[in-house]
């Protein structure tokens, strides 16, 4: 090792720097404080051993400058003195002393010491090392989870975030996916745990999301699987708390469920009414598949309203008086900001103003804002967008009938399976939007309409969209009888094909003149699904007694 | 109170070590050894207490070093007392030191 | 002692008392708590009677907690908390898993 002594008396510079020399060691040597200094930034000394009163800076106030210099790196600094006053020896320490050594000098002491810090060295140096290692480890897997964590839609217009920096440390999850039918699924997630243990529960997360809400599953299916994925993987005590969000476009319907994280607020800006999203579940990954439950919030979506949703960081963050920004400062923000396109902005710098001093705490928040979009055409049109070099290989001509009896009708969504398998029709890939769209409208009708018996019309108000999907739970466990059939047969022609899907319940019907009539002149929600599936396809008719409807569809090669 | 002058022990430990550097130890030591005895001597007579203080102090030190423990013994008095505010007694002090240093200087001689 | 235990007279009850915050930094202690106990408590009672702060972890080591004690088939519950206890344990609907006074 190298070794620096500052010490004026030159007998016993002599001495200690023999004494160490002989250990083994490189000496070099200063004579005053000023000296000590110069030559510490020269040759960057493993051990500083400091005489305390020298001329020229002594060796008090030297200790004090390098130990500046030295920053983060360990640097032992041994004061020699023939100094007995405490407040003396007090001095030293303060200073940045590790130790002392007294004249006379005793080589027996002066080599304990001298092994027992450069073993005190190679731990930190080690311990350096580690660090040095895991935070390399670490920025690795941040890299893996921001290509993971970020992909899908948010970066559509629709949608702001702020993910925290620190997200890999503090396991902050951010995604968003559209259904084939142009339909919005968000969700948000915070991981207990920091580091790689939470990182690691987001790569399941974020590929059971994208997968399944691409084949168009419902949220709850998506909930389910994800929890069951995340039960088995994650050790006990680690879980996510979540809230996602169904926004549909199509049924302007807002489904919310929120599993142990903060309230988010759903924000309209120009009535300024703000509804609470409370969780109301356990956080995913803590229930086993038959306990986990599945009772989301409804409400109606209108255009100007904002949804927000946070992790903690938002509402937990302290000021200098260790006091929380808390709910209420929060919802003085919505209340002051008119602007709408403002309100996120203005929420972070609120945050950012109202923290401690030290900024560790600025910008550590996860924080989304998904604005209402309108109509799913946009969604249509994204599917017409899309040319891909399709195979021409795969089903033709075929047909397929499915019934589901009631035992299926209550716990499994036939859609995205549909779907999917009409797909497999190769020119039908760009339209996968509109027939998922049609699929799924007449799938409710029949389900909602024909075997629950529900009246749309109840959903004409804000309580009583709620109202309709409460009562759509309950009826649906209700059900002892009722069986949906669809029959598909898909011919092509030769520039494309014609698919013809007919969808039949076995409930009452209703008489189709009057069915026919308010078709046409409709302005009702309810209607909207059926008025769209019209313009989607070349035929739709309903079938006597109306528990029956078939739908022509003829596409050509994109 | 010491009535060792020098210790031996030390001094045989020192030479071990230092080896043929030993000789220049000794030198050396005798060199500034004699300079601080002038420093302390000017100082005092100049009523400069603090430079006879750090002066008595850089003796005391070097002479703990080299076994010459009583030499070490009367600095640390002069030390104390000049510190303390307390100057009645540094000129005796001084002859003290003087005194025993030229003791000092002779058995370490014998050692050279 | 940021962790203290007790056994009811009958031993079949284990009290296990958190004293300032329920952080990572309890974790050893709460875990040897209750697995140095013997195996065949009937009931845990976690008392947060003193406990300042409880955070994500208190909340993962509750969990530890319960499945030790046998998971659905457990008995533990939650005793004097505050109301900032509460709230977080109300938010994460810990209610359905535990017996929260």
């Amino acid at each position: 090792m190298r070794l620096l002594i500052a010490e004026d008396n030159p007998s016993d510079r002599i001495i200690l720097a023999n004494l160490i020399k002989r250990l083994g060691h490189d000496v070099i040597q200063a004579t005053d404080g000023q000296q000590a200094v110069d030559l510490f930034i020269e040759h960057r000394p493993d051990i500083l051993l400091l005489d305390v009163l020298m001329p020229n800076k002594n060796g008090i106030q030297a200790a004090r400058e390098i130990r500046h210099m030295a920053g983060e790196d360990l640097v032992p600094i041994i004061f020699l003195t023939s100094l007995n006053e405490a407040s003396d020896l007090a001095e030293c320490l303060e200073a940045g002393g590790d130790d002392f050594l007294t004249k006379p000098y005793n080589p027996v002491v002066i080599k304990a010491k001298i092994l027992a810090f450069s073993r005190m060295r190679r731990l930190h140096t080690e311990t350096q090392r580690q660090r040095e290692h895991l935070v390399q480890e670490q920025l690795a897997a941040k890299g893996i989870f921001d290509k993971i964590a970020h992909y899908g839609v948010l970066n559509s217009p629709n949608i702001r975030y702020l993910i925290s920096p620190k997200a890999i440390f503090n396991g902050d999850v951010v995604l968003a996916a559209r259904h084939p039918n142009g339909d919005l699924l968000v969700l948000l997630g915070d991981f207990t745990g920091h580091g790689l243990p939470a990182a690691i529960g987001a790569l399941p997360l974020a590929e059971v999301f994208h997968g399944m809400v691409s084949k168009g599953f419902a949220l709850e299916d998506v909930l389910r699987e994800v929890n069951a994925k995340l039960k088995s993987i994650l050790p006990v005590g680690v879980f996510c708390c979540a809230t996602a969000v169904h926004l549909g476009f199509r049924n302007r319907s807002i489904e919310v469920w929120a599993g142990g994280l903060p309230e988010g607020v759903i924000y309209n800006s120009s009535t300024r009414e703000i509804k609470q999203i409370k969780s109301k579940h356990l956080p995913l990954g803590i229930l086993g598949q038959a306990q986990f439950r599945y009772e989301p919030s409804y409400f109606e979506m209108t255009n100007d309203d904002v949804i927000y949703l946070w992790s903690d960081g938002i509402i937990e963050t302290v000021n200098s008086d260790n006091e929380m920004f808390g709910f209420e400062r929060l919802l003085d923000v919505f209340a002051k900001t008119p602007d709408k396109t403002k309100v996120f902005d203005e929420v972070l710098s609120h945050v950012q103003a109202f923290a401690v001093e030290d900024g560790e705490q600025a910008d550590d928040h996860t924080l989304i804002e998904v604005r209402m979009q309108d109509a799913p055409e946009i969604a249509l049109e994204q599917a017409l967008l899309i040319k891909p070099k399709v195979a021409r290989r795969g089903l033709a001509d075929c047909t397929l009938s499915c019934e589901l009896g009631t035992e299926s009708l209550k716990q499994f969504d036939p859609v995205p399976l549909l779907t999917h398998f009409i797909n497999q029709v190769p020119g039908l890939k760009p339209y996968t939007n509109t027939l998922n769209t049609i699929l799924a409208e007449l799938y409710s009708n029949a389900l909602e309409h024909g075997l629950l018996g529900l009246d749309s019309s109840l959903k004409n108000s804000a309580q009583g969209f709620a109202r309709y999907y409460a009562l759509r739970h309950e009826k649906l466990l209700a059900l002892t009888e009722g069986k949906i059939r669809f029959d598909m047969t898909h011919e092509p022609l030769e520039e494309g094909g014609k698919l013809t899907l007919q969808v039949t319940d076995s409930g009452l019907g209703f008489s189709i003149p009057e069915r026919q009539a308010t078709i046409d002149g409709l302005s009702h929600y309810h209607g909207r699904g059926i008025r769209l599936i019209k313009t989607l396809c070349q035929r739709l008719e309903f079938i006597a007694p109306g528990n029956s409807v078939i739908v022509e569809f003829d596409w050509k090669w994109l | 109170m010491m009535t060792i002058h020098l210790n031996l022990e030390q001094l045989a430990e020192l030479k071990e070590v230092l080896e043929d550097e030993f000789s220049v130890l000794i030198t050396t030591y005798l060199q500034d050894a004699e300079l601080r005895q002038q420093m302390i001597t000017a100082a005092i007579q100049a009523k400069d207490y603090n430079a006879a203080r750090l002066a008595a102090h850089s003796l005391k030190g070097a002479s703990a070093n080299l076994g010459a423990l009583m030499l070490a013994e009367i600095c640390e008095h002069l030390e104390h007392d000049c510190r303390a505010g307390s100057y009645d007694n540094c000129e005796t002090y001084n002859q003290q030191i003087g005194a025993e240093f030229a003791i000092v200087r002779q058995e370490l001689k014998m050692l050279v | 002692m940021a962790v203290l235990t007790m056994s009811s007279a009958d031993g079949k009850e284990l009290t296990i008392k958190i004293k300032g915050r329920f952080d990572f930094s309890t974790h050893q202690e709460f875990r040897s708590a209750y697995e140095q106990a013997p195996l065949d408590m009937s009931c845990y009672i976690v008392d947060l009677k003193d406990a300042t702060y409880l955070d994500s972890s208190a909340l993962g080591m509750l969990l530890l907690l319960r499945d030790h004690a046998g998971g659905d088939s457990s008995h533990v519950r939650i005793v004097n908390c505050n109301a900032d206890v509460k709230k977080i344990l109300t938010i994460s609907n810990f209610e359905q898993l535990f017996t929260i006074q």
